[in-house]
């Protein structure tokens, strides 16, 4: 099989054996390290001036509420891909187990759990810790959203910590009931849990809500889902503007630092630079024979898979993990008017969110996430389906099956199947990820040319 | 295609309890097992105990028989389906289970192996027709294993029936007006497809049916409180799976005649068996707890899915039905799945105070591998009952028959350690 070169301006940073991150498709997505940095240096310099911490998640609602507050978010989910990116997750790992945490547990968890307990041993962050490590923070928020280990795992931080926690319910509704019936006491219910959220962290802070600075970040979020949702459009191009690569690193403020002013300003840029792309239809690589689907959280720590993907002429043109989780779905369409309530606003556009594919869902293939598969396999021109399957990240692996018999039958689709692991290298041969996709793209000329020939 | 994957497999019903670690107890054979005395078998001690372990092994039997008559019968999983509404709906509640000692074949096509192999178990006995006797399924949000197979499972059994009620995570004030709202949503669509009215009169009436059988079982496990206990664990766990497969009315009568057989029974242990609580999530088969008793050890108590959590505490009587359910599942269903307040000493006392009125020796962890729930509660737990004089051993399981043998010397050691 004929592997593509990879252009020149890219090379530099490839092609070494023991190469792991990936070469971007974009120059904006390179300069994410700018903002992820930003986002522990912060939290380092309020701890250190006495100003307050808190350790978060994303998708749960709560990062317009932080930031209105003036609480550096420091975001366990995001730093345990870090350590993965930069090979340093096996201590931290090591040590979760050896203090009695299961290895199936969810690696971002393990590695959180690892480092907090190396923290409480040694009283101070590790020494060798990324981007400064994360300060110990003075409260615990976490979200039953997702997926349930999300606030399991910060309730087993209090084994390594004793401070406040928090549990922000976000309900999402079933496929299978009618929207009209249930909105109300749904997005009445979010509401109820986003006070709740506002009075803990009220209660830890000993100050009040700043209401009109809460209305700014949330109109700040907005339009960060605002280019977001453009940036997906443009996506949709052929041939593709950005990899899948450059959304995984690029989701980054979209997932933890919507608010911030600077999320608006990298996504501005990047919606700029896709936009250029298309124009001039500037691809990622210079011949692109196959668009691919990607599902499922990547493996941090071997990004560089997504450019084996590109020797070979096949492009990551898009992503999905849980359903919407990295995509703005129909939230952004949500506009705040001066003096309405900031939390109403934000349940609201979470339920738009989260409710994107619901009618089309029901009267369809019945499920969100599976619907949103397909409509992406039509509106990207995907010629196959790539499912990542983790071993520790199980909840964003539901679905993939079903979403490959329907891609199959509705468009003749074809899957490849990989498993390793969010975070931990013992789960991960590049060997046999990289055998498994050379057969795959073999078979993709044949089922490209069948599914050309039906009209597919 | 299911369809016809249903019928070219066989449908005779296995025999549950037919590991080789079980010794078949019938009305002539005797049951001896290391620490146990005989059990005296004349008929009429045990002919409430027969009817249960009929029962148990073929579970489904008596649904299909009530479905014949015409009888709905609606299946579901977990503690946090309001089985009373069902009651008053006239229809049948089923608990779903697995079968330990059916190899998955059919569910990989459909679903993903990385998950908890309890409930991919039941995706693939669904998928077989083993449950083709259900008009219908009911699934909480309990666990994300449960809960992200439902719009799959619907898709391709396509049931004439299927109700999914959203739990919240949490137990703060508006959460209970939320899942009031959900059973409300799903009291209108049972009254649609059964045509009946659930009236409040006729909850109330379900509510205290099963608020009987739960106080009746109850009853039967503090039997086992005693020093030389009147049944063991595996009797417990056949009583309450027959209980599962039966109308609450039926049941219940079930219960009575049981419970007078053991009364007057003579203890089943003497007093060097090791006493042993269970904490953990889906034992549906006696095999497990089998396994432990033939290691010397009477399992006395429990923490499961299948066990006190089913039926440790009563709906409230008093005041709004649906408020009485609701706070129900929220409040007294102590699965890990609900976010609680307070540190695990708070979260568990519980637990401590089971281990302390039943006279637990050690507990014994039985998790089932990729459960979230459960797992992450696992490493303060056991330092919690150490702190408080009850050690515990950790078995992770694939829900599989192949793992008993290895448990087996685990298990040993364990109980030696405790005697």
């Amino acid at each position: 099989m004929e592997k593509q070169n990879i252009p020149a301006g890219q090379a530099k940073e490839g092609a070494s054996a023991q190469k792991t991150t990936s070469v971007k498709g974009t120059e904006t997505a390179r300069t994410i390290r700018k903002l992820v940095r930003k986002i522990y240096a912060q939290a380092n310099e309020y701890k250190a001036a006495g100003k307050p911490v808190a350790w978060a998640m994303a998708q749960a609602l709560h990062q317009d509420v932080l930031a209105a507050m003036d609480v550096a978010g420091c975001y366990p989910e995001n730093y345990a891909a870090l350590c993965a990116s930069k090979r340093v997750e096996a201590p931290f790992l090591e040590k979760a187990e050896s203090d009695g945490w299961a290895r199936y547990l969810c690696g971002y968890s393990r590695l959180t759990l690892g480092y907090s307990c190396l923290c409480h041993e040694l009283g101070m962050i590790p020494p060798d810790a990324p981007d400064r490590g994360m300060p110990a923070p003075d409260m615990l928020i976490c979200s039953g959203n997702l997926c349930e280990p999300r606030y399991k795992w910060f309730q087993s931080l209090s084994r390594y910590m004793n401070i406040p926690i928090h549990c922000t319910d976000v309900v999402i509704p079933p496929c299978d009931r009618d929207l009209k019936d249930l909105e109300g006491y749904y997005i009445d219910y979010q509401v109820k849990e986003l006070r709740e959220l506002v009075s803990f962290v009220e209660k830890v802070l000993g100050r009040k809500m700043d209401w009109d600075r809460l209305g700014e970040c949330v109109d700040n979020t907005l339009k960060t889902m605002e280019l977001v949702h453009e940036i997906y459009e443009l996506r949709k191009a052929v041939p593709s503007p950005m990899p899948s690569q450059d959304w995984w690193a690029s989701g980054v403020p979209f997932q933890f630092i919507a608010a911030d002013p600077d999320a608006v300003s990298f996504y501005t840029a990047l919606r700029d630079e896709v936009k250029q792309k298309v124009e001039n239809k500037i691809g990622v690589i210079p011949n692109e024979k196959y668009r691919l689907l990607w599902a499922g959280l990547p493996p941090w720590h071997n990004m560089q898979i997504f450019n084996y993907f590109e020797s070979l002429g096949a492009v990551v043109v898009a992503e999905l993990t849980y359903y919407v989780s990295w995509h703005p779905g129909n939230g952004y369409q949500v506009k705040r008017k001066p003096g309405s309530d900031p939390l109403e606003v934000i349940a609201l556009s979470n339920f738009k969110r989260w409710t994107t594919w619901h009618e089309e869902a029901k009267s369809d293939c019945g499920a969100y996430q599976n619907q949103m598969t397909l409509d992406l396999i039509r509106d990207y021109q995907i010629d196959g389906f790539v499912a990542h399957m983790n071993n520790s990240c199980r909840v964003v692996n539901f679905g993939h099956m079903h979403s490959s018999v329907l891609a199959k039958e509705r468009y003749g689709t074809p899957t490849l199947v990989l498993q390793s692991d969010i975070i931990d290298t013992r789960d991960y041969s590049d060997a046999q990820m990289k055998q498994q996709i050379d057969a795959f793209i073999e078979t993709l000329e044949s089922t490209k040319k069948d599914r050309l020939s039906r009209g597919a | 295609m299911l369809a016809q994957q249903a019928e070219q497999l066989t449908l005779n019903q296995p025999v549950r309890g037919s590991s080789p670690l079980h010794l078949t107890s019938t009305r002539t054979e005797l049951k001896i097992i290391r620490g146990y005395r005989q059990i005296k078998t004349t008929q009429s001690a045990t002919k409430g105990m027969n009817k249960v372990k009929e029962i148990y092994q073929h579970r489904d039997q008596r649904a299909r028989e009530l479905r014949k008559e015409g009888k709905k019968i609606i299946g579901y999983l977990c503690c946090y389906v309001p089985l009373e509404m069902m009651t008053a709906a006239d229809v049948v509640p089923y608990r779903i289970t697995g079968d330990v000692k059916e190899p998955i074949t059919i569910a990989d096509a459909y679903t993903e192996t990385l998950q908890c192999p309890f409930v991919r178990n039941i995706y693939d006995l669904v998928l077989k027709g083993r449950y083709d006797f259900l008009d219908g399924l009911v699934i909480p949000h309990t666990c994300d294993n449960v809960e992200r197979n439902y719009d799959a499972l619907r898709y391709h059994v396509k049931p004439a029936y299927s109700f999914y009620i959203n739990v919240p995570h949490v137990a703060r004030p508006a959460s209970y007006q939320f899942l009031k709202f959900e059973l409300e949503s799903f009291r209108k669509s049972l009254e649609k497809f059964t045509g009946r009215q659930i009236s409040t009169p006729r909850l109330q009436e379900a509510i205290k049916l099963h608020n009987e059988s739960r106080a009746l079982l109850r009853q039967v496990c503090e039997l086992r409180k005693e020093i030389l206990p009147l049944l063991s664990g595996t009797e417990m766990m056949e009583i309450i799976l027959a209980e599962m497969s039966l109308p609450v009315v039926e049941g219940n009568e079930l219960l009575k005649e049981i419970l007078a057989e053991l009364k007057g029974r003579e203890p089943i242990s003497d007093k060097s068996a090791a006493r042993v609580l269970v904490y953990g999530c889906e034992i549906d088969d006696t095999a497990f707890i089998e396994l432990v008793e033939s290691c010397g050890a009477a399992v006395v108590m429990d923490d499961l899915c299948m066990g006190t959590r089913y039926y440790w505490h009563n709906v409230e009587t008093r005041g709004d039905p649906m408020d009485n359910l609701s706070a129900y599942c929220l409040d007294k269903i102590v699965c890990p799945r609900t976010y609680r307040e307070g540190k695990v000493k708070e979260r568990f006392t519980y637990l401590l105070d089971y281990a302390r009125e039943f006279k637990v020796d050690g507990a014994i962890f039985y998790i089932i591998r990729m459960c979230d729930s459960h797992g992450y509660d696992v490493p303060d737990l056991r330092d919690l009952l150490r702190e408080n004089g009850f050690p515990s051993l950790y078995l992770e399981d694939d829900y599989s028959m192949e793992t008993m043998g290895p448990f087996r010397t685990r298990i040993q050691a364990f109980v030696e350690m405790l005697k």
